[in-house]
């Protein structure tokens, strides 16, 4: 069964088919970071813009490195929310014409969701009940999967999201964007902890603006630039360690989904698996590349969600802001 | 169907026992589950899963045979299989069903429905969706099995 799945929920326009669900024939994504770089952030209007040059181009692209045709799709899977607006829509409206000229089922699958699927991808032996954690520049969210296409937030940031707070910071240091990269880059010339202060708010929740402001702060001293990329980038990931571990304790959960963005950061793959022998549990990484927005992850989990009966029609909307399903 | 049944999908024989393990798990005592399904769809499967869940290390074996088998656990297992079976009336099934301290799964169980008139249960239905991808349905049928259901929702093991 071939899948063809798009994402163009945020700044990249992703395609992808797989085989099967796991088997990825092929997953293009076409960063806009250069146009945005210049903004130290996303622009809402210029991506949509981008989305919509690029969309056909790649989907084209996308056939021809599966080496299948269009008539050879059996369904098309697609982002329809959360996200920005005008840059979903353009995925979604595509996938719609897709199905309706090809006479195909489509899939409207959430982001969220394909970030959780994005592990699975990767590792078919991980299913549920298992704990994931999403950290991205948008999200940063524990949530308990007890079974297939359920999922229950236990905690999220109050603030900013992890992926925005390397942002912000990289920002302040004037390293460049995206944030994540060029701080883990800056951090290994670092040699100071600082010892940040680590919020650390009840349950299960998350909060990085006082970080943020703590940096800031450290800033204006005359201090080691590169300790202070290290000193943020280790309470970041000792608080998401920390809270994700003690979760997966409390609710007897001996797996871990770590997916996002921000699980591309090498410490952070690194601390989890020191951290996660102590706790017993199994931790399960998208492979570095794979941990950003891609489309491959929308195709698994529409192959899946194909596979358990589930259809969208004409009528579904694209949204901004839309919680994990429950089904 | 109403709106209180549970959904479950398993995509390999090892997910499908961790399903039963959540049962057995929860389980207090004087449950009756009829599981439903092909051959092939995984009912020992999750019978397994479900004797874990009461903490028995037995090896679980098909009872086809020999009809119904017995295993002592924090709840004791009654695994009874009516593939075979035409009169059950003769089987004294009724007597399983009501010992507080034990829990009953019965393969091809829904025939059980009818010949006994029966109020509660807990209705398993394993389907076939392909390879090895199953759908696994919990149907509840009176208020204690609709709390079952709550519990499973929100289990903590």
């Amino acid at each position: 069964m071939y899948i063809l799945a798009i994402d163009t929920s945020c700044d990249d326009t992703s395609v992808a088919i797989l085989k099967d669900g796991h088997n990825i024939l092929s997953n293009l994504v076409s960063s806009q970071h250069d146009i945005h770089k210049r903004f130290g952030g996303v622009v809402p209007e210029l991506a949509s813009r981008r989305h919509l040059e690029n969309i056909i181009p790649m989907i084209k692209l996308a056939l021809k490195e599966a080496k299948i045709e269009e008539k050879d799709i059996d369904v098309i899977g697609v982002t329809y929310g959360p996200g920005l607006i005008g840059s979903l829509l353009v995925g979604l409206m595509t996938a719609k014409g897709l199905a309706y000229s090809l006479k195909k089922p489509f899939i409207g699958i959430n982001h969220m969701e394909g970030h959780i699927f994005g592990a699975i991808l990767e590792h078919k032996e991980l299913y549920p009940p298992f704990m994931a954690l999403v950290v991205s520049g948008g999200h940063t969210d524990l949530v308990l999967v007890r079974r297939y296409f359920s999922y229950e937030v236990i905690g999220s940031t109050r603030d900013d999201a992890a992926g925005e707070a390397f942002d912000k910071v990289a920002r302040l240091l004037d390293i460049g964007y995206p944030g994540g990269p060029a701080i883990e880059r800056f951090a290994k010339l670092g040699k100071i902890d600082y010892n940040l202060p680590r919020a650390i708010p009840e349950g299960y929740d998350f909060s990085f603006s006082g970080l943020k402001t703590a940096v800031s702060k450290l800033l204006r001293e005359d201090i080691d630039l590169p300790s202070v990329a290290y000193s943020f980038q280790e309470a970041v990931v000792d608080v998401l360690v920390n809270k994700s571990l003690k979760a997966c304790a409390n609710y007897n959960i001996s797996k871990l989904a770590i997916s996002g963005g921000v699980a591309a950061n090498k410490r952070l793959r690194e601390r989890f698996l020191e951290e996660a022998l102590k706790y017993d549990v199994k931790t399960y990484f998208p492979s570095i590349s794979m941990c950003t927005d891609n489309a491959s992850m929308i195709a698994c989990a529409t192959y899946y969600r194909y596979l358990a009966g589930y259809r969208s029609d004409f009528t579904l909307n694209a949204e901004s802001y839309c919680s994990y399903p429950n089904g | 169907m109403d709106n209180t049944y549970i959904t479950f999908y398993s995509r390999a024989p090892q997910e499908t026992e961790e399903i039963g393990n959540i049962i057995g798990r929860i389980s207090e005592g004087k449950e009756l589950l009829l599981l439903q399904g092909d051959l092939g769809a995984g009912k020992t499967v999750l019978v397994k899963g479900i004797a874990k869940g009461l903490g028995i290390n037995a090896q679980i074996v098909s009872p086809t045979f020999v009809i119904i088998k017995n295993y002592p656990g924090r709840l004791t297992l009654n695994h009874i299989d009516l593939y075979r079976i035409n009169s059950i009336e003769e089987l004294g099934i009724e007597e399983y069903i009501d010992d507080d301290s034990s829990i009953t799964v019965v393969e091809w169980g829904e025939k059980l429905i009818n010949i006994l008139n029966l109020k509660e249960y807990l209705l398993v239905k394993i389907d076939i969706i392909e390879d090895s991808f199953r759908k696994i349905t919990l149907i509840p049928k009176g208020e204690r099995y609709i709390r079952l259901i709550e519990r499973i929702k929100e289990w903590q093991i």
